[in-house]
């Protein structure tokens, strides 16, 4: 790995005014296609390296990898400063509207009464605010009675947390941490392991927003 | 879900202060670590005497208590009357190792609940977009005129069809006397917000333009079928300044390229009409 690799200077050039420029994260395969007269694995390690300049104090920008893409974004350490040039105040999550996301994330795709039944209480206005938010969406119909509608998290959602991808959501508090004898009872009171949890790899079926199912609903025109 | 409770009171000369709870869960779970109690090992008698007295307190305050928090009353009663029969002998022999406990459902909640409440409070915990961190400002693609326009943020489909259904509420339908058929193709209604954005001055339409003076509501819903399909192809963006401003339709280079419709045509409808 520490092979010496010879980064054309301007490669990290083009690579800094494409992040400056793009409104949204880029993901890896769009810079190597812009930039198809370097070479793929130069994109790469240029980044990396990139990575590490940004981290210098001097700098008051972190070049950060999220939802699936390569971004600038402030350090934190700088935000009051940009408070008072934005004029704006910090925007805040409530408690319920937190815990609602982080039943969606962790458990999607998930309908609304089973968020209900964990959080003991009603949470469609919650929902509600959270999609017109977009950190929430309608990921289709569940093919039971009723035909609930299940919801996900949004590439926005990523972004607002700084979030690579959903596998590196911040890990659940599991029951290992208890002893033997409490660990043994509580065992068989789990229900059973939803396919989501544990292993949150990258899901390319959560990827894309424009694959919210409005076909049945419009064809009874 | 209380959170009204500090507004109320904090005008009030009598400051009572009642910590937030989100519903009968969260409460519980704080009673609990307030007693230092196990969480597998609830003392129903005095967690449900607690519970109770919060609800009285709530009560006195004038508060509306909600019917889970009741509902949750009632389940912490049922099972402390549980608590309270004599061990079955019988079924103690047959299975030694398990043991009913009555508690058991309600501990499986707790837990699963306040796994999901530590997340919460590690999600919180991260660097948050525009609290700790900003990222450049979304930048305007089309910005031809000399006054900017505000800058717009790209909307889900979502949005869309709630914009759609502002467009049908707002309908004056035409009722009509004389029986017709009318239909309404697909493909011509592409054609028209194909035509609609390409002589448009700025290059977009606003979403409510494209339904203006419509009567029939077939053309409407074809017509939106028509955008979703265009978007689908990625012919066309939506746009949306924020929330409640108007939604903008923009044309994609592909949709001033060598762009045609492909003569699909599953979504021809005939309009309904009642004599």
């Amino acid at each position: 790995m520490m092979e010496e690799m010879n980064i054309p200077a301007q490669l990290k050039s083009i690579l800094e005014s494409l992040l400056l420029v793009s409104s949204s994260p880029i993901p890896l395969n769009q810079l190597k296609e812009i930039l198809s007269e370097f070479d793929a694995s130069h994109v790469e390690q240029a980044l990396i390296e990139m990575q590490e300049e940004f981290l210098k104090e001097s700098s008051g920008i972190d070049l950060v990898e999220v939802s699936g893409g390569y971004q600038f974004r402030t350090k934190v350490a700088n935000s009051p400063w940009i408070f008072k040039l934005n004029k704006t105040k910090p925007q805040r999550l409530s408690r319920a509207s937190l815990e609602t996301l982080a039943i969606v994330a962790y458990r999607q795709p998930i309908t609304r009464p089973e968020i209900d039944e964990i959080r003991g209480v009603d949470s469609g206005q919650v929902l509600r605010h959270l999609l017109e938010r977009n950190l929430v969406r309608i990921l289709g119909k569940r093919e039971e009675p009723g035909n609930p509608l299940i919801y996900g998290t949004t590439k926005e959602f990523l972004v607002f947390f700084g979030l690579p991808n959903l596998g590196s959501l911040p890990s659940l508090r599991e029951y290992t941490e208890l002893g033997a004898d409490s660990l043994a009872k509580i065992e068989k009171l789990l229900p059973p392991k939803p396919p989501f949890e544990g292993d949150l790899g990258p899901r390319k079926d959560l990827g894309d927003d424009s694959e919210v199912d409005v076909k049945d609903s419009s064809h009874s025109a | 879900m209380f959170s009204e409770m500090h507004q109320e009171t904090e005008h009030n000369p009598y400051f009572v202060r009642l910590d937030v709870f989100e519903g009968p869960l969260d409460l519980l779970l704080h009673l609990i670590k307030q007693n230092e109690m196990d969480i597998y090992n609830i003392q129903i008698a005095l967690i449900t005497e607690q519970y109770l007295k919060y609800l009285e307190m709530m009560k006195e305050l004038n508060l509306d208590i909600a019917g889970e928090f009741l509902l949750m009353a009632a389940t912490l009663a049922h099972i402390k009357s549980q608590m309270l029969l004599p061990p079955d002998t019988q079924s103690q022999e047959d299975s030694e190792e398990e043991e009913f406990d009555p508690r058991e459902e309600l501990i499986r909640r707790l837990l699963e609940y306040q796994k999901y409440k530590d997340a919460a409070e590690k999600l919180l915990a991260r660097p948050l977009l525009y609290r700790d961190i900003f990222i450049r400002e979304h930048l305007l693609r089309m910005a031809k005129k000399e006054e900017a326009p505000r800058e717009l943020m790209e909307i889900s489909v979502f949005k869309l069809v709630e914009a759609f259904h502002r467009i049908i509420a707002e309908l004056t339908l035409q009722v009509p006397y004389e029986v017709q058929l009318e239909s309404v193709t697909l493909g011509e209604c592409i054609n028209f917000v194909v035509r609609a954005i390409r002589t448009s001055e700025e290059g977009s339409v606003r979403f409510q333009d494209l339904f203006k003076g419509e009567r029939s509501r077939s053309r409407v819903i074809v017509t939106f079928l028509a955008l979703l399909d265009l978007i689908k192809q990625g012919a066309l963006r939506v746009f949306q300044a924020d929330t409640y401003s108007d939604i903008q339709l923009i044309g994609t280079p592909l949709l001033y390229g060598e762009w045609r419709y492909d003569g699909r045509d599953e979504y021809t409808s005939t309009t309904e009409i009642d004599s």
